[in-house]
């Protein structure tokens, strides 16, 4: 299916390309970003933070900031009521107290009139280091047992052995969210003795969680407000400066403003978790896989944040779309000091496909199989078993993606005359020193599973209201919007049960009662289903009242196109009248599946709430002498359940599929001795329009039970499966080995000096191969179980 | 409110441009402000203030003259795009072309691009092939130099505190004339690699300037050389053999570094596939 690319701010309803409010705002530039806000009185806030990616703390001095005039507040650790928090467990500082862990790791903050004074300022205060050697490698994390989470276990008979066996040691880079808009927001005291907090976050109840449990309020005295999102895709989960802002606003009595660098959000930001992992495949001669054994080792930051879960997702999902009847899977999260790491798109589960499918591509080569058909005659079906222990039991269209995707018609052959081709369509683009005749063209296919919400245990539930008056409606739910489309989506389910034009979504805060965060392709599927609950029962309510007052059956009426209308389509009387001027109200709460942690053997709730499924296919050109890239074609097919707004759904697997391309040939922030090297955009780099390649996606849509609409999450998928299929045609391409995302032009182009070949992902650029050795026993810490 | 804003003196002739600077020694001159206003926020340079150079005018022209084409400090890169004039100097027009995004190109002035002195500058490598002059003026007067002699170290040039970079002069020269360059993407970026070649038919030689391959834009000339020999003038022809050696040469003469970008020795390694393919390309096109 492939649809109209543009959006229509007037049409109504599931389906239909409605445009988002505030697209007209956005592309004219008067969109109010959070690095916008300005206010009355309002201060600015700067952070001290720490030069050294493991240090001991000895003294801080905050009295020469303090005496600077215009400064209003120099706070250290010992102002902060409660000094530890966390996305999970409590076991991050909010300023350091004892111990710096990272570079960029926050130590004090002030608050001063203008901008470059609170700076200065923050600068003036005197600390004074024990610098301490850090970890920096992964491995001698794992071997002093630094370990945040080590999941292992095994499924069917783990002593198999196949005919063919290939394996591989694989690597992922770094990743940084790069999202336009950097941290920023206000906080202000709301005069009652609370703080409110108006920034870009995706999920207002556990950053009030976290704020207020800092600060030692109650959560009613703090509000957060999710404000002029400027990008999000997981980096907005990990809070930065927001519990800082709080602590300011409430010690100055004034609105304090936080607005990062680049360079300081490159340093305070969570990025995504580096990679190595072994793997290795058993299959049959012809194909058929017997067994998958994996090693998954994800470099988290010193503190664990959410690498739990990471790690979890990354164990199970290594497993691909595709049946396999025996496992032994072990992985572990480690603590480095190369800073922190956190959720972005594909969290966990990027690391693990990347591997799989790369492993995969080389079992291709060596049954001299096409990579295609390999995937399919191992897709996973319904009532198959995960090796996790859970049965597929939704619909799983995995070979039918593979098949549509494969048949999708491949883009024409470079024209012969050199003078016709634009050179951005060339490696290199504009000056560069390609030709036709330096050019090898390569395709990759790869297909990928994600998880849809959030893991094992993590509650995921969301509450919507609703309210008709007059016609109209109004949504309030606390999904937060931070581009992904809810602000439509929401409004199109509404139009859809109440047959009405006229919807409108209120902003989200923490007045109103909880809903999912934006994480994990979740929002459509769970706070979508909150919203179309609400609206069915609303319904209902309307229409029993309009039956009463009107004396008729409630059974024999139904809403559409703003009238209600009896059994045969005839318009009784408009919504608007029948209303009668009165407020009808409904709010519903919608709760996803239960799941369990991995390792509990005793109950049988399934890992994962659902999986979602696509197949990409990557056309590649390649100067391989000096390793430049275009990336011509992609074509992606994804298992959507049901499309709710067709441009907006295209929009995701393209963005997301651009994304993951980032990570695929260029995006690496690097890191040496704990420093980050490239901690910038002139130094990190991420695709712009002309490296963005064409993009074909299709939609295969079966009706997810469980849900009235039969959607599925969709926006981690394209991004998920790119690097691994990028990756795939550059093999292709050059004949080598590439087992390392983001294939930069030196990886290419094979020119690499001896003492830089495997600098990977880990900074001290060590040679160790594995499968690693086992570690001591780690402590008993679950996912999502605080650990005291 | 406390304001600690640095002063802007906007001028409009060089002349009190150079008062200005007499006056508030610590002051920067500025223009377009696409390197320093980036330098100022990243906390790099805290300047009393600024000279801004922006309106005046005899800057701003694009000039033939019997020497060369007259480029003044403040054109824009953009102007380089599109003035007619630039035809005569067709390698910078295709440098401009490469150079940065349509926003930057707007802003970025031929004389910030120099003065810069930083080895990954788009402008250097192409003005050390075609042997550009460059113009200095300061309150003792006026002076002239080579821009291989302008270029000192990464980002020092000959450039003093009172002086200010009028413009260059670019002479013409008749042949093949081509920049290229490799980078971590395929626009916008700061090149990993760069190179531009001048073929100057009327003395039968080769110029071929290196961009970050070294501690500043430089020549190529030992590569030079070996090709000026190497080359059948008289056929204008150049085999594949010796186009590999050009490069290989090239390669083996320049010092680049090792950064979060590339290695030095992919850096090298695109120096001598650049410069091998360059080479072919100047000649293959006179069959």
């Amino acid at each position: 299916m492939t649809s109209s690319q543009t959006t229509d701010p007037n049409v109504t309803g599931i389906g239909t390309s409605r445009q988002r409010p505030d697209a007209v705002a956005k592309a004219r530039g008067e969109f109010e970003y959070a690095t916008d806000l300005l206010e009355k009185d309002m201060l600015w806030g700067a952070t001290r933070r720490s030069p050294h990616p493991y240090a001991r703390i000895k003294k801080v001095n905050l009295n020469r900031a303090k005496e600077m005039p215009g400064v209003h507040a120099v706070l250290g650790a010992w102002d902060v009521p409660d000094n530890r928090f966390g996305a999970i467990n409590n076991d991050q500082p909010v300023l350091v107290d004892d111990y710096a862990r990272y570079v960029g790791e926050p130590i004090a903050i002030v608050a001063a009139e203008d901008p470059e004074l609170a700076r200065r300022a923050a600068n003036a205060i005197e600390i004074e280091y024990e610098p301490l050697v850090p970890i920096i490698d992964p491995l001698d994390a794992l071997a002093k047992g630094k370990i945040h989470r080590h999941v292992k276990y095994s499924f069917g008979d783990p002593t198999v052995v196949g005919e063919i066996q290939v394996e591989g040691e694989y690597f992922t880079a770094r990743q940084d969210h790069s999202f336009m808009a950097p941290d920023a927001g206000m906080a202000r005291p709301d005069g009652h003795g609370g703080v409110e907090i108006i920034g870009a976050t995706q999920w207002v109840h556990a950053d009030r969680f976290q704020i207020a449990a800092s600060l030692g309020l109650p959560e009613e005295k703090v509000l957060v407000v999710n404000s002029g999102v400027g990008g999000a895709f997981g980096g907005r989960v990990s809070m930065t400066w927001q519990i800082h802002g709080a602590l300011l606003a409430m010690h100055t009595n004034r609105p304090v403003k936080f607005l990062y660098s680049r360079k300081e959000a490159f340093h305070a930001r969570y990025h995504r978790h580096p990679s190595r992992i072994w793997i290795r495949h058993h299959a049959t001669k012809e194909g058929k896989l017997l067994k998958v054994e994996a090693k998954v080792l994800y470099e988290g930051g010193p503190y664990s944040h959410t690498s739990a879960a990471g790690i979890g997702n990354g164990c199970t999902l290594i497993q691909g779309p595709y049946n396999i009847p025996n496992a032994d899977i072990e992985g572990w999260a480690v603590a480095t000091n190369n800073g922190m790491c956190g959720p972005l798109r594909g969290f966990g589960v990027l690391q693990g496909v990347f591997a799989c499918e790369s492993n995969l591509d080389k079992l291709a080569r060596k049954l001299n199989m096409d990579p295609a058909k390999l995937r399919a005659v191992n897709a996973i079906k319904r009532g198959d078993q995960w090796i996790f222990r859970q049965i597929q039991d939704r619909p799983t269209p995995v070979q039918e993606i593979i098949e549509k995707c494969s048949a999708m018609p491949l883009p024409p052959d470079l024209p012969s005359d050199e003078g016709k081709i634009h050179p951005v369509h060339l490696p290199g683009g504009i000056a560069s020193p390609t030709g036709k005749k330096y050019i090898k063209r390569g395709i990759g296919f790869t297909s990928a599973v994600k998880n849809v919400c959030l893991s094992e245990g993590a509650p995921v539930n969301a509450t919507a209201m609703i309210t008709l008056r007059d016609g109209a409606a109004v949504i309030e739910c606390a999904a937060a919007e931070v581009g992904q489309g809810f602000v439509t989506i929401a409004c199109q389910i509404v139009q859809t049960v109440l047959g009405i034009s006229e919807v409108r979504i209120e902003r989200v805060d923490t007045s109103m009662p909880a809903a999912a965060t934006t994480d994990g392709s979740q929002q459509t599927v769970t706070s979508g289903t909150a919203v179309q609950v609400a609206a069915q029962t609303l319904k209902e309510r309307f229409l029993k009242f309009v039956a009463r007052e009107h004396n008729l059956d409630v059974n024999t009426l139904d809403m559409k196109d703003n009238f209600v209308i009896d059994k045969t389509g005839k318009k009784f009387t408009s919504i608007a009248e029948a209303g009668m001027g009165l407020i009808f109200r409904a709010t519903e709460k919608f709760s996803q599946r239960n799941t369990r942690p991995i390792d509990d053997m005793e109950s049988n709730d399934p890992v994962h709430v659902t999986l979602g499924f696509s197949a990409n296919r990557c056309v590649v050109d390649v100067d391989t002498e000096l390793g430049l890239v275009k990336v011509v074609q992609m074509d992606v097919v994804q298992d959507v359940g049901r499309v709710v707004n067709p441009v907006q759904a295209h929009g995701q697997i393209e963005g997301g599929a651009v994304q993951g391309m980032g990570l695929g040939l260029m995006e690496h922030l690097k890191a040496e001795d704990g420093h980050l090297l490239n901690p910038d955009w002139r130094g990190y780099h991420i695709p712009t329009i002309v490296d963005a390649p064409t993009i074909n996606s299709e939609f295969v849509s079966y009706p997810e039970p469980g849900y009235h609409f039969g959607w599925k999450g969709i926006a981690e998928l394209p991004h998920v499966q790119a690097p691994a299929s990028v990756l795939a045609a550059l093999r292709n391409a050059t004949g080598l080995e590439l087992p390392m995302a983001p294939a930069t032009p030196e990886y290419v182009a094979n020119v690499l000096d001896d003492n830089e070949a495997m600098a990977m992902n880990v900074a001290s650029g060590d040679k160790k191969r594995g499968p690693w050795k086992v570690p001591p026993p780690p402590p008993q810490t679950g996912p999502w179980v605080s650990d005291a | 409110m406390i304001i600690q804003s640095p002063f802007l003196a906007v001028v409009e002739s060089i002349n009190e441009a150079l008062d200005t600077k007499q006056k508030r020694p610590s002051s920067r001159f500025i223009s377009g402000g696409t390197e320093v206003i980036a330098d100022q926020n990243l906390g790099l340079l805290e300047p009393e203030g600024y000279i801004s150079l922006r309106r005046i005018k005899e800057l701003h022209t694009i000039e033939p003259k019997s020497d060369g084409l007259y480029i003044g400090a403040g054109v824009v890169v953009a102007q380089l795009l599109d003035d007619k004039a630039m035809a005569q100097v067709i390698l910078l027009k295709k440098a401009a072309r490469a150079f940065g995004t349509r926003q930057v190109r707007n802003r970025a002035t031929v004389g910030g691009n120099i003065a810069s002195g930083l080895p990954d500058r788009t402008l250097l490598p192409c003005l050390l092939a075609l042997e550009a002059t460059v113009h200095l003026q300061s309150a003792k007067g006026k002076r002239s130099l080579p821009i291989k002699d302008f270029l000192i170290e990464p980002g020092k040039t000959a450039i003093s505190k009172d002086e200010i970079l009028t413009g260059t002069t670019v002479p013409y020269v008749k042949g093949f004339q081509e920049y290229y360059m490799v980078g971590p993407r395929n626009a916008q970026f700061f090149v990993t690699a760069c190179l531009a070649l001048v073929v100057d038919e009327a003395n039968k030689n080769v110029r071929l300037g290196l961009g970050n391959a070294g501690p500043t834009a430089m020549r190529a000339k030992e590569a030079e050389e070996y090709a000026n020999n190497a080359i059948d003038w008289k056929k204008q022809t150049v085999d594949e053999t010796i186009a590999i050696k050009f490069g290989e040469i090239a390669a083996e003469n320049c010092s680049p570094v090792s950064d979060a970008a590339a290695s030095a020795a992919y850096r090298r390694h695109a120096i001598k596939v650049m410069s091998k393919r360059i080479l072919l390309r100047a000649f293959e096109r006179k069959q």
